[in-house]
């Protein structure tokens, strides 16, 4: 039962997953498509609290054993609770509700119309029924045209910025200012600062640096490695070595400025031997990869179901 | 963002990077703390976007959709159609799903194979004929020269060499028969083809990695220090 | 005796000393750029540059994968920018989507960065504006791969009925007045990522509808996907920030009031000495080698 059932639902999904690619337009390819869009989408998802749940309890009990480097686990912790508080609260651009707001101009638009709100709550209200609570007096300017699909993604500081960036071209021009951007006066939309901390801001400031970093510092260590092992010993290492470096050299601007050539024999060792070696290993590959699809799938490859019963 | 947040921003990111950097003098108290934050706030950036991408649009509208049209029609057999927007059949693939967490439960632990063997055995096979169109087949047509090749001579000789050595390589990976006799020279020419293929690879593997150190050394020495402009 | 040493210390020399090495071949260039041409690679960056060229003025539709992660920054985010700039200036309507969630940040980041660039010179009097649902959309990021690469296929509104600002698909003008529903109605996709991510575009769209694939790749995976590029597959390709420093260098010649930043042409002073810089070690190193080898065969 443990390890059969689970196999026999294995099998039968595939089968459906067969049938699915060869049928034309009709309901198989309906539900088919419900299938894939909507019900194994809902069934992943929950995979994540699997990822979730194995990185908390392997933390916690770090932290509870007192392992090695225990204090760090505090870190990974603290950052996690805090990034997603930060996301959920806040949002991607610290649209939602407070707390991940402090000072900000919350701004919102309906039929044209800008409105200030001293609050996100204010807003929210606003927004689920924009035609009771809109106020045409109290706009604090018109929506020019081109941001009336744009809004949603406009902060408070973006919008002003792209409307001043108008207002001055037309000044400078000596044109008149139409209607629709002049009627911003300075008190009305006198941003307050904002100190806001979005999702956003924390992927640029700390996911981007840490993540490039680490794998930057593998140029270094390749470096090192090519020192130190890359070694031509035989033949074999020998058409290694040579072809690396045409192709190290063909892709410098420093070497194909002044080796005619070099560049199109990179090329042609791109597409020719590497080609035939890549397309040769791809086959073997292919064929090894269908067969052991097939494996699983007629369950003579059980790896999948792990240990146990 | 105003001018003062985005240089605070710039500073964290620089911090961080020469944090991250200074493993390579030795492993210390900066790379650790680093490290550990990257894990964490990797993950909360995940989980929240898996929230308002998966979580909400497919689960949480819905369900809330089908609960107001209950309680202002009443019950309707739409209600558990899961071709309607909002509807409770999907009630089931979330049960199907939360078995993943059996994985915490040692005494129903096997359940988690349910949502596993479900998600493998669909997408196994669908990636068959895939693959082995775009992989092999496609693969196959392309090595096999055209009429329309042979207008000219350098198509026709780079073809077949390409058509040879791509039958050498695989002939070398071929490990049924012992490789002797005609298979012998053949074989050899398979690696010869195969060390220039990693060769290639090799080249290509340094600039993808000095690239990634480039990025880090530019954005430290242009948006943080300003040095260059 | 002596001499043996030195050939054995030369090869036992301080890793630190190697990075501290390359770390100096790598900055110095940074600060003091030389500007060299580059060649422009004629089987992947130009065939590309071509096709995108050779879609309908107005009326093409380019379906960009953007699924790089930070690691991945310094190579696919200018390819990126290059692409958006492209489509921008030819005013061809660019649909930017996600299959990773820690993709989302960067490709939300250039866009906003190029339709501001666009903004900007627009308000000198130099080309057009270029707004949020009539000239791009971002669709966001929906889980599992697979989903939206085959639901695409068939209707997109099934697999992002909002985008990721929230808006409601259907209401954005782009995609009324172009009447886009699928992959039929777009002119290719564009794949940006750091794996097989193109193939699996070439294995399941391409294959089951027909769609020109094309991709922007890290260099690491070059070699591999040489293969689909003979087999036309793939429609062109960029090998990693090669490939999108060429890009660059043709949209400039093309477009001579493209002023943004030229972010992977940065790089590519100090990729040059860092490549100069590696050969010359791994021959240091080998000649280290055999040196030291041959004075202990003769000291046996």
């Amino acid at each position: 039962m443990k390890r059969r059932f689970p196999m026999t639902i294995m099998f039968l999904f595939a089968i459906w997953g067969g049938i699915s690619v060869f049928v034309g337009k009709t309901k198989v390819h309906d539900f088919d498509n419900l299938l894939r869009n909507k019900l194994l989408l809902i069934v992943g998802a929950f995979a994540i609290i699997l990822g979730l749940g194995s990185l908390i309890f392997h933390h916690t009990q770090k932290i509870k054993r007192k392992a090695r480097f225990w204090q760090y686990s505090y870190v990974t912790l603290i950052a996690l609770a805090v990034t997603t508080f930060i996301g959920l609260g806040g949002g991607v651009r610290g649209e939602r509700s407070l707390p991940t707001i402090f000072g900000g101009t919350v701004i919102g638009a309906h039929d044209g119309l800008v409105y200030v709100f001293t609050s996100q709550a204010e807003k929210n209200l606003f927004m689920d029924e924009p035609s009771r609570y809109a106020d045409p007096t109290k706009a604090v300017l018109e929506l020019p045209r081109e941001f009336e699909t744009d809004f949603n993604r406009f902060e408070a500081s973006q919008l002003r910025e792209e409307i001043h960036l108008k207002h001055t071209a037309l000044q400078l021009k000596g044109q008149p200012i139409p209607p629709m951007i002049s009627p911003v006066s300075n008190q009305q939309v006198a941003y307050k600062k904002e100190f806001k901390i979005s999702l956003q801001q924390l992927y640029e400031g700390i996911l981007v640096p840490c993540g490039s970093t680490m794998f930057a510092m593998l140029a270094f260590y390749m470096c090192s490695a090519a020192y130190r092992a890359f070694r031509m010993r035989n033949l074999h290492a020998g058409v290694l070595l040579v072809a690396a470096f045409i192709v190290m050299l063909g892709q410098i601007p420093l070497a194909t400025a002044f080796i005619p050539g070099l560049h199109e024999l990179r090329q042609w060792i791109l597409d020719v031997p590497n080609l035939a070696s890549k397309r040769g290993i791809m086959i073997g590959v292919g064929l090894g990869a269908s067969a052991t699809s097939f494996k699983i799938i007629l369950g003579i490859e059980r790896a999948w179901l792990g240990g146990g019963e | 963002m105003s001018m003062i947040l985005e240089a605070f921003w710039i500073w964290i990111a620089a911090l961080l990077t020469l944090a991250i950097f200074s493993f390579l003098w030795k492993d210390n108290v900066f790379y650790r703390t680093a490290e550990h934050l990257y894990i964490g706030v990797a993950n909360g950036y995940s989980i929240t976007l898996i929230y308002y991408n998966v979580v909400l649009p497919n689960m949480v509208y819905p369900i809330r959709g089908a609960n107001q049209a209950l309680s202002a029609d009443g019950f309707s057999w739409g209600l558990l159609n899961p071709f309607n927007d909002h509807n409770y059949f999907i009630i089931l693939p979330m049960m199907v799903g939360a078995l993943y967490i059996t994985r915490f439960i040692p005494s129903v632990s096997w359940m988690i194979r349910i949502p596993i063997g479900i998600t493998m055995g669909y997408y196994t096979a669908i990636a068959i004929p895939a693959s082995f169109k775009a992989s092999i087949v496609r693969q196959l047509e392309a090595s096999i020269l055209t009429r329309s090749d042979f207008d000219s001579w350098s198509v026709v000789f780079y073809g077949l060499l390409i058509f040879l050595t791509t039958v050498a390589t695989l002939i070398y990976f071929f490990f049924s028969a012992e490789h002797k006799g005609a298979l012998k020279p053949i074989s050899e020419i398979g690696i010869l083809t195969v060390m220039v293929g990693f060769g290639a690879s090799f080249g290509l593997t340094v600039m993808a990695r000095i690239s990634l150190a480039i990025g880090r050394f530019i954005f430290l020495f242009k948006d943080w220090l300003g040095v260059v402009s | 005796m002596e001499q043996r040493s030195v050939w054995k210390k030369m090869m036992d020399v301080d890793r630190r000393v190697i990075y501290l090495i390359v770390a100096v071949v790598m900055i110095v260039p940074i600060i003091f750029p030389f500007d060299l041409p580059m060649k422009i690679s004629k089987r992947t960056t130009e065939v590309l540059f071509n096709a995108i060229d050779s879609f309908p003025e107005q009326h093409g539709v380019f379906l960009i994968s953007a699924d790089l992660n930070p690691q991945d920054q310094p190579e696919l985010f200018p390819m990126l920018v290059a692409w958006i700039r492209h489509c921008f200036y030819r005013d061809i309507k660019v649909l930017v989507m996600c299959l990773y969630p820690t993709s989302m940040g960067l490709a939300e980041q250039a866009l906003n960065q190029v339709a501001m660039e666009f903004n900007n010179r627009a308000a000198d009097g130099i080309g057009r504006r270029v707004v949020y649902g009539e000239d791009y959309i971002f669709l966001g990021y929906k889980p599992p791969p697979i989903v939206p690469i085959l639901g695409l296929g068939e209707n997109i509104y099934d697999v992002f009925p909002r985008d990721f600002y929230g808006n409601e698909l259907k209401s954005l003008p782009m995609m009324t007045k172009k009447n886009i529903k699928s992959y039929r109605d777009m002119d290719m996709i564009g794949s940006l990522a750091a794996n097989t991510l193109p193939i699996t575009y070439v294995a399941y769209a391409q294959a089951r509808y027909g769609i020109r694939v094309t991709g922007g790749v890290t260099a690491v995976s070059v070699a591999d996907f040489y293969p689909y590029l003979d087999s036309e597959q793939l429609t062109g390709m960029l090998e990693g920030m090669k490939g999108a420093a060429e890009y660059e260098q043709l949209l400039r010649q093309q477009f001579p009031e493209e002023n943004g930043r030229q972010l992977a042409s940065e790089g590519m002073s100090s990729q040059s000495s860092t490549h100069i810089a590696i050969i010359l070690m791994i021959v240091l190193g080998n000649v280290c080698y055999f040196m030291n080898r041959r004075y202990e065969t003769r000291g046996m």
